[in-house]
């Protein structure tokens, strides 16, 4: 640090001499002291404002200092020390003494007695020296002073007027900030807005489209089940039409397709409902081999009326958490299709299994596959491989196996027939 | 008038009765279960 310059007379406001105090602090190093005691933060400007006031006082002397703003045309006292009622309610115009030189010149302005020296403007009453320094922005432009009156005429020292101007340009860097400040605020309450106005706009243009997809689906959904209905509708129409008008002759091949085409649509009026009902779901440790054993017995009529078999492989006890009925009801299915699918005589496995984290049974049989492009959307609602088929069988097992937090997949091939692999939590030790 | 009738169509019950219906109108009725094979019956 350099040598610092013997102050001269006019600094004696600087000093501190009290005999039981520490010694007193260099004035040099008050000033640093007082510069970094001095300090804007978090957007409190007033007490910053008028700290600053009370450091220059201190460190000039016993008379007045103030902070001036001029922007916008307005002129504003910010701060005083001592404070003054006469100023903060504009009494006193600044701006139309001493100040406004400042302010139109840019430059420091001191007037060691401005009673007797009127050209820059008259003090405020009980004043008589003056020191002004200019408030720049960043940008360069004036926006306000800060000054000191002294009480009496007096001189002010080039060090006093660098630590002023030391304040100003704090001062107006915190003016600067305390603006960027509001105008961040409000920035950052207009972006609030937008994205709360954005927000609503998405929700209600996401509502639209889920209610479009809505009646898009239930359009379809109607669309397939018109279809379906419509056709056995059809068979039965044309059945009671021939016996009308044939009554000598025999109806009994048209009779049976009727017949059928009734059960047919009480299938899948039955079909529909299992689909579209809520689900409940009370799932519980289930022993797989036993439940499979149980399957068999209850319903191997569905393989012996096409004179085929329905066989269980099993190397390791599987227990799942699972629903007694609806794993029925999935296996039920499963095993329809899987029998409706393969040649009179062929053998449908069932073969259970387990991973780390899943029980699995897996429906096996060969004879007409799933064509591959089939494969994925095998599941849909109306999707079948079967002309008679509602196209809801293999929806209904996903829908059941989902509410118990089990999966279902497929694999068809020639070579290897086709695999349904049913996969449930394993139940807890 | 005779005709001979292919019906693009699955084994579904309303196949059937539709066959029976021509059938006994005299008609005579073809079975192609996808159109790839209609269009080879009808190149025969």
């Amino acid at each position: 640090m350099g040598e610092v310059p013997k102050e001269n007379s006019t600094d004696s406001h600087l000093d501190i001499n009290s005999a039981n105090e520490p010694p007193p602090l260099h004035p040099a190093e008050k000033i640093l002291a007082t510069l970094t005691t001095v300090s804007y933060r978090a957007g409190e400007l007033q007490s910053y404002l008028d700290s600053v006031c009370e450091a220059l006082l201190e460190l000039m002397g016993t008379g007045l200092s103030a902070i001036t703003l001029y922007r916008y045309g307005t002129k504003k006292v910010l701060a005083t020390k001592p404070e003054s009622d006469c100023l903060s309610c504009g009494s006193m115009d600044i701006h139309g003494q001493l100040s406004t030189h400042v302010l139109n010149t840019n430059t420091i302005l001191t007037v060691e007695n401005a009673l007797s020296n009127t050209q820059y403007g008259s003090p405020p009453e009980g004043f008589c020296s003056y020191m002004g320094v200019p408030l720049r922005s960043p940008g360069g432009e004036v926006v306000g002073t800060l000054c000191y009156f002294d009480k009496k005429a007096r001189q002010f020292t080039d060090r006093e007027e660098q630590t002023a101007e030391l304040f100003a340009e704090r001062i107006a860097i915190a003016l600067d900030n305390y603006d960027l400040f509001q105008k961040l605020g409000e920035y950052s309450d207009s972006l609030e807005l937008q994205v709360q106005e954005r927000s609503e706009q998405l929700l209600k243009a996401h509502e639209e489209l889920a209610q479009k997809e809505k009646l898009a689906a239930l359009g379809e959904f109607a669309s397939h089940i018109t279809h379906e209905i419509r056709n056995p509708l059809t068979t039965i129409r044309l059945t009671l039409e021939y016996i009308k008008k044939n009554p000598e002759r025999s109806p009994e091949k048209r009779l049976e397709l009727g017949i059928g085409e009734v059960s047919r649509l009480e299938r899948l009026l039955n079909e529909l409902l299992l689909y579209a009902k809520p689900i409940e779901v009370n799932a519980g440790p289930l022993e797989l081999s036993g439940f499979c054993q149980d399957f068999i017995s209850t319903f191997d009529s569905i393989a012996k009326e096409r004179r085929q078999t329905l066989k269980l492989l099993t190397d390791t006890p599987v227990t799942v958490m699972a629903d007694r009925d609806k794993l029925t009801q999935v296996i039920l299915n499963l095993v329809r299709n899987a029998c409706e699918a393969a040649d009179p005589e062929d053998t449908i496995t069932l073969r259970l299994g387990k991973t780390d984290t899943v029980g699995r049974v897996s429906v096996h049989n060969f004879g007409n596959t799933i064509p591959a492009d089939k494969l994925p959307i095998i599941t849909e609602p109306f999707v079948s491989c079967r002309a008679n088929g509602s196209g809801l069988g293999l929806a209904i097992v996903e829908s059941l196996q989902k509410s118990q937090g089990g999966n279902v997949s497929f694999t068809s091939s020639v070579s290897d027939g086709t695999v349904v692999e049913i996969d449930l939590p394993l139940a807890p030790l | 008038m005779k005709a001979r009738i292919l019906l693009v169509e699955d084994d579904s019950a309303l196949a059937q009765i539709l066959t029976l219906h021509f059938e006994e109108g005299g008609h005579e009725v073809f079975h192609a279960p996808t159109l790839k094979l209609a269009r080879q019956l009808i190149a025969e």
